[in-house]
């Protein structure tokens, strides 16, 4: 089954033309053509998190995403958020919340977050958490997490 | 996983494409269902039929009527609309307690209906507020009563290359009311152990009119608890006929034991989902 | 120990070296590490429980698409290995004993071609009795897991029978006098489930041979030099001819201590003569990793009126699997969690390990802790209503102090337990323990080790004036480094950032016991801080000489060294030593000192004497829904005593990760196996905490420091996942008057139990 199918992207700002075949999910896409490798590989049935992306400003789950339905979409990965030299409030807050701990959820949960945030830019905690709830941390328990993505929404509201 | 993708224009394209291939395709909308069953091959497709760039079967429209709501449209779509909410508080609820959002930003209430799965939580709250399936096939249009669409675990009534291409609601008469749970061992990202989904309307003396009790994972496809649903219409309905209606439902389903509980543990829950449910509706009538 | 109060560097919150990289996505971990020309490895593994192998051909799996080398028992020579006893098997040679055991491994030009490949491989097993139930596998007329297990090599600590693997026993006084003058005596038994460590990535590995007898394996395992020693011993090489690096890991917790893919990757590149990556699907983690091994433990305990522990008998035992894995250490160390932070002037405790046809288990995090800890605990609880006590009363009536002697006869030191218990029950508001209907608070209290083990450091100084500190530990994310770093950084009046951490090399870096009980940042510190003060002392040397004046004369300050108005920078120092002195390093190695006990209370013990003892109380406030039975958990509290806090943000974090880790073991984790197949091998029925399922954790840092702890410090990693099931069980009968004893404590249970 190698029929091939024409896969235009833009990724982080840069524009793509790929061919990939029609089972390639948006996750092998953006890891093997493109090797950007900071969404990551986990359970690959949609129930972690760890490889959320953003697809025309919409946080998915690129491991279970058909990569040829994306065709024309804008996507952002953890590698595009920050603008130049200037992380995005959300990894600033991260880090300096010690929110960061193995490190291998939180590109997936960075994007998770700068997905909800667009649609609710003021959370309360408890929106957090259920914003955040699609995916999963063993480290850190959340609660740095969660107070990492609420300084986050401060700083970005008030800019 | 492999697979030929056949990108469908339209809803006609996706037929003609369909009669083109040989027995063993699907149709692919979101596929956060459909991926995760190829990948850990319990399903085998050599070929799928996107039907996600379909133009006409997007988004949510209301008019006088109701609401159509096109087969693409997602749990978030769902979740996002305004009047939709307002209408059938119920089916809001469904839709955010599907997976997270990753989840809710890609799934599509086709998909939830087609895929059939008992325990689907979009589907078992439209099958409580009367749905209707709007389908077309080779032999054309047609609408199909959601009470009718389900057989079984992933077995429905569409015809082989029939695919659903709106979902619509009529507008609730004036005192509608419904509500939706779910229980699950983890408050999110849960396939239900046992949903509930009730809308009651309401007349004058606050009399329920008309009532419907639908159930998730307590039986091989979505049910209606219509015994139950009997006792509350015509009926004030109070304390006591609330536990017997919750009773009764319970009696109408046939849940089974599997690794996420067992057949009593669902039967004595649904239970209490459809009591709760029920003084949901009431206590804001 | 009586440190100076304020600190430059440590005690500080800074941020962790290696953070940047892990938020802007550009951090490499095993499973994005490729390299050219590398192939794709399978696992086919076995559906019966005990069988023997008629037969398997694999001649047609050679013949599919892509594939380029096919390896079973029979066509590679390979040793068997195991930590305690040498039971395990590469690929299975005459028979299987476990659903999932490896028969065969394909290496193919991608993961899906040698997964198609596996199916082509065709092999005939004949059924044998297999056993399933510990107490069932105990009797004699049961089958034997190994029937040779004679002939298998063993550590000489263990005691084995049959299907009995290891039998630890502490023994205090005379538990039968004891029972005799109690006013009271409990007997209750207790079971856990198995649960899987729950790291994000998956285990992976890519092994490449260098030479006929040479190899380098990239991978994420929490051990370098126990994975080179056990790769050496399976291949038959020397363990200096395997590197095994690091790049980065996605989290350990204990499920990465023993060979994961390494061994797969290693035989499969020597078969096809290229670098090979095996990854662990998510269903292989959820049927085939190693678990937390599920436990059976009977407690009879003894107490006066007042509720004072007269004798207490206990045995913990534990289901292996089909090999021994972990299962001796942690039957043994459990004897110790069965005793509890308590006086107990007569006990007899035992911890076995037993073999079933179930899948072998390994060590997550606190690997004894959590399993007797909530049998111990919830009995105290079911002991303090039967007696009518307050069950905080009755644990501080109870409690080991300063000075007291422990089980196993060790003199208790920097004892901070009842400062937690006070500090934790004043948190979570204890006057009120049952503030409405279906609502209840628990508490539970326990008490773990510092593991020892040695660790070495090597330090560098920079040309430009920073240093380098080269260690054998993986940085799993707890970090140990940044801390470690921040002890060196302090000693040598540096910034944090100064220090550049080399790791997780075992060519390079010298050897360590690993990242591994509670122990990363404690003996790594150790080391690198008696290197630093080493690497300093040579600096002094030549700053003086530089200067012209007395080592005593000189003055430390802001990376050089000051004599009067003349100073000699640390970039100078360097540049002078690399041009004409051959640079500038420095080593040391540490261990943690023994510390002694009553060797006559204790039989093949694994950890007779706990090193740096650290204790904790974990509180939970919680409501039950009377019609559902699903538990919420509205505040939850951790004070631990973590004899100093070296950086309180990443101290923090263990607590809070640990204490939801320990949440989801009691609530709602569980691999549900039934006749050794497991029933939920997947991630939407392995169930582990989302953030909606628990608070914000709330951490109280209690500050007993350590004699041996650099700054004081105790470890703290494992602790904070051993009390929280005893917390919630107490708190589910607090709330609703339920008692479960069988975790995880489900809604199902709560409500039918």
């Amino acid at each position: 089954m190698t029929t091939m199918h024409e896969l235009n992207l833009t990724v982080n700002g840069e524009e793509w033309q790929l061919a990939v075949k029609g089972a390639e999910t948006l996750l092998e896409v953006l890891r093997k053509h493109l090797t950007l490798t900071g969404a990551k590989s986990n359970c690959l049935e949609g129930e972690c998190g760890v490889c959320a992306v953003l697809v025309n400003g919409r946080v998915v789950n690129s491991c279970i995403l058909i990569a040829a339905q994306c065709n024309g979409a804008q996507i952002t990965t953890v590698e595009g958020l920050a603008s130049g030299e200037t992380m995005h409030a959300l990894q600033t807050a991260f880090l300096n919340r010690g929110a960061v701990q193995c490190g291998y959820c939180i590109p997936g949960m960075i994007m998770t977050a700068a997905g909800y945030l667009k649609e609710n830019p003021a959370p309360t905690e408890e929106e957090i958490r259920e914003g955040l709830c699609g995916t999963l941390c063993r480290c850190t328990g959340y609660t740095k997490i969660v107070e990492a993505v609420q300084e986050a929404a401060q700083t970005m509201g008030a800019k | 996983m492999d697979f030929r993708l056949h990108s469908a224009k339209s809803a006609d394209h996706a037929l003609e494409i369909a009669a083109s291939l040989k027995d063993g395709w699907r149709y692919v909308a979101g596929g956060t269902d459909l991926v995760i069953q190829l990948r850990r091959g319990v399903r085998k497709s050599d070929d799928l039929i996107d039907l996600s760039s379909i133009a006409s079967m997007q988004g949510i429209k209301e008019d006088g009527n109701g609401f159509e709501l096109g087969a693409l449209c997602t749990h978030k779509d769902i979740e996002l609309h305004e009047g939709l909410s307002a209408a059938y508080p119920a089916l809001r609820a469904a839709a955010r307690v599907v997976g997270g959002h990753q989840i809710r930003n890609v799934g599509t209430v086709g998909g939830n209906l087609a895929n059939a799965s008992p325990a689907a939580d979009v589907a078992v709250a439209l099958l409580a507020l009367d749905a209707l399936i709007g389908a077309k096939g080779s032999n054309g249009s047609r609408e199909i009563k959601i009470d009718d669409l389900f057989v079984s675990s992933s077995k429905t009534t569409l015809a082989p290359g029939e695919l659903i291409e709106h979902v619509r609601l009529a507008t609730p008469v004036v005192k509608t009311h419904s509500a939706f749970l779910k229980v699950g061992r983890r408050k999110a990202m849960e396939i239900s152990v046992v949903s509930a989904a009730i809308c009651l309307a309401f007349g004058a003396n606050d009399i329920c009119e008309k009532a419907r009790i639908a159930l998730g994972a307590v039986g091989p496809r979505p049910l209606r608890a219509k015994a139950a649903e009997r006792l509350l219409e015509g009926a004030e309905i109070d304390a006591g006929l609330i536990a017997r209606a919750a009773a009764q439902a319970r009696a109408e389903c046939s849940p089974r034991s599997d690794p996420r509980a067992s057949a009593a543990y669902r039967s004595k829950v649904v239970e209490g989902l459809v009591m709760r449910g029920i003084s949901q509706c009431v206590g804001v009538s | 120990m009586s440190a100076p109060k304020e600190f430059e560097v440590v005690g500080k919150r800074l941020n962790r070296l290696d953070g940047e990289g892990k938020v802007t996505g550009a951090a490499v971990y095993a499973s994005d590490f490729t390299l050219p020309g590398m192939l794709h490895g399978k696992i086919l593994r076995s559906p019966h429980a005990h069988a023997r192998i008629v037969r398997i051909d694999t001649s047609a799996a050679r013949k599919m698409p892509g594939v380029r080398a096919v390896v079973t028992g029979a066509s590679q020579k390979l040793n068997r290995f195991g930590n305690f006893i040498k039971d395990f098997e590469v690929f299975a040679n005459e028979r299987v004993y476990h659903v999932g055991q490896p028969v065969a491994g394909i290496a193919a030009d991608s993961e899906y071609a040698a997964e198609q490949a596996l199916r082509a491989i065709e092999v005939e097993y004949a059924e044998l009795p297999a056993v399933f139930d510990v107490m069932e596998a105990l009797d004699k007329a049961a089958p034997l897991v190994h029937p040779d297990w004679q002939s298998l090599k063993a550590a000489p600590i263990i005691v084995r029978e049959g299907n009995r693997c290891s039998r630890t026993v502490i023994k205090v006084g005379d538990v039968e006098e004891g029972f005799r003058n109690s006013y009271r005596v409990y007997e209750h038994v207790f079971r856990t489930s198995p649960v899987h460590a729950g790291y994000t990535e998956p285990r992976v590995a890519v092994a490449q041979w260098t030479a006929s007898d040479q190899a380098t394996v990239w991978c994420n395992t929490q051990l370098l030099f126990d994975t080179q020693s056990t790769l050496a011993e399976i291949f038959g090489i020397p363990p200096s001819h395997i590197r095994v690096i690091v790049p980065g890991i996605g989290g350990g917790f204990g499920g990465k201590l023993r060979l994961g893919m390494e061994h797969y990757a290693m035989a499969l590149a020597r078969a096809a003569k290229r670098p090979v990556r095996v990854m662990s699907s998510s269903e292989e983690e959820l049927t085939a990793a190693l678990f937390r091994q599920p436990a059976t433990i009977e407690l009879k305990t003894g107490v006066d009126r007042d509720g004072r522990i007269l004798a207490k008998e206990g045995r913990i035992v534990v289901d292996a699997g089909a090999c021994s894995g972990s299962g001796p250490l942690v039957a043994s160390t459990g004897t110790m969690i069965l005793a509890g932070p308590y006086r107990l002037p007569n006990a007899n405790l035992e911890g076995i390990s037993v073999y079933t046809n179930n899948h072998p288990n390994g060590s997550i995090r606190a690997p004894s802790g959590p399993m007797p800890n909530f049998a111990t605990e919830s009995q105290m609880d079911m002991i303090a209503e039967d007696l009518g006590l307050d069950p905080l009363e009755l644990r501080l009536r109870n409690i080991l102090r300063e000075g007291d002697i422990a089980v196993n006869g060790q003199k208790m030191t920097a004892v901070g337990l009842e400062e937690c218990l006070d500090k934790a029950a004043t948190a979570i508001g204890w006057d009120l323990r049952k503030p409405g209907p279906n609502r209840g608070k628990g508490l539970a209290c326990g008490w773990w080790m510092t593991s020892r083990g040695s660790s070495g450091s090597y330090l560098k100084l920079m040309q430009d004036g920073t240093l380098t500190m080269m260690v054998g530990v993986v940085e799993m994310g707890t970090g140990a480094l940044t801390g470690a770093a921040q002890v060196v950084a302090e000693e040598m009046g540096m910034k944090l950032t100064d220090i550049n951490v080399v790791s997780a090399d075992s060519l390079t870096t010298p050897y360590d016991f690993g990242s591994q009980g509670s122990r990363t940042m404690f003996a790594v510190a150790n080391a690198s801080r008696e290197a630093a003060r080493d690497l300093l002392e040579k600096m002094r040397t030549r700053a003086a000489k530089a200067l012209g004046t007395d080592e005593q004369a000189l003055v430390m300050r802001d990376k050089a060294f000051w004599s009067d108005e003349k100073k000699i920078t640390f970039a100078e120092i360097a540049a002078q030593a690399n041009t004409a002195g051959g640079g500038l390093i420095a080593e040391a190695t540490y261990i943690a000192p023994a510390v002694e006990h009553d060797a006559s209370r204790v039989q093949n013990h694994f950890s007779p004497a706990w090193p740096s003892p650290s204790f904790h109380v974990h509180a939970t406030d919680l409501s039950v829904d009377e019609v559902l039975g699903e538990v919420t958990i509205n505040r939850y509290v951790v004070a631990q005593d973590v004899g100093y806090a070296i950086n309180p943000t990443y101290l923090e974090g263990q607590l809070e990760g640990g204490a939801v880790q320990g949440v989801g073991q009691a609530l709602s984790e569980e691999i549900i196996i039934a006749n050794g197949h497991v029933k939920n091998g997947n991630l939407t029925d392995y169930k582990m905490p989302t953030a909606m399922d628990v608070p914000k954790i709330e951490v109280i840092l209690v500050t007993h420091p350590s004699v041996a702890g650099p700054y004081g410090a105790k470890g703290v990693g494992e602790p904070p996942t051993i009390q929280p099931p005893a917390a919630v069980a107490n708190a589910v009968a607090a709330a609703c008057g339920k008692r479960i004893m069988h975790l995880p404590i489900t809604a199902e249970k709560i409500l039918l139990g």
